[in-house]
């Protein structure tokens, strides 16, 4: 149940982050296309990398 | 009080605003990934996604109505509480905001009203999601720091589709 509260709150907080910062991943591509603005790519990359500390603790890949 | 100033000018800056975004998104992608264990049913980490586990309420719908007493014997996951989080994250954020309002549909170039590209892409989407096995956030979160080869096939894609949809709809 906790673990389920935890999950609800960070989807949450996902929602109000997105919103409040117009972040978006597809957007950020379409962004270079059409007007060769590079400031959502930077969001993404900032995105990666801050996942990518996952690295330091070990990370079993996504099953795709 | 200078600090709290420049803080906020960054803060509201276009060029920083994606990238205070996208940390923050990486950042929560980080946290659902190590509490993911105390919840799912694996007992394993989860990466965040959510066309995924839409696809998964859906099924267990699908079953629930389908199937005698799946409603007894299944665990319903209910919209999973990620998306549910999500919706309700966006509807206390914009009632907070004073910003929650009833849209109508956009102009686009092609079609009157953007009603028909609002169903189409959906779908496509929605498509694109089982035949990819994840949608973006899955693929481009998670993915692609993991170094993931099928992520980087599936954002290559994903990029390839955006250049595509910009040559036919337009911008």
């Amino acid at each position: 149940m906790a673990g389920n509260l935890c999950v609800l709150l960070i989807g949450m907080a996902l929602a109000v982050v997105v919103r409040r910062s117009n972040y978006s991943i597809p957007g950020a591509v379409s962004d270079i296309f059409m007007m060769g603005r590079y400031h959502q790519l930077a969001g993404v990359l900032a995105s990666i990398c801050a996942f990518s500390l996952v690295n330091i603790w070990g990370y079993e890949p996504c099953p795709t | 009080m200078n600090g709290v100033r420049f803080a906020k000018s960054v803060g509201s800056s276009p060029y920083f605003k994606p990238i205070i975004g996208g940390l923050g998104v990486g950042l929560l992608g980080l946290l659902f990934y190590f509490i993911s264990p105390f919840w799912s049913s694996t007992g394993k980490p989860e990466v965040i996604s959510v066309g995924g586990f839409l696809a998964n309420t859906i099924s267990w719908g699908e079953k629930a109505i389908l199937t005698d007493n799946y409603l007894v014997s299944g665990i319903p996951p209910i919209l999973r509480y990620l998306i549910l989080g999500i919706v309700l994250g966006s509807f206390v954020d914009s009632v907070l905001s004073k910003k929650l309002t009833w849209k109508g549909f956009n102009k686009q170039k092609i079609i009157k009203d953007d009603l028909p590209y609002d169903i189409g892409g959906g779908i496509l989407i929605g498509f694109g999601v089982l035949l990819a096995n994840g949608c973006v956030i899955k693929h481009l979160l998670a993915g692609v720091p993991g170094l993931d080869i099928a992520s980087f096939v599936a954002v290559g894609g994903i990029i390839i589709g955006i250049w595509f949809g910009l040559k036919i709809v337009g911008g």
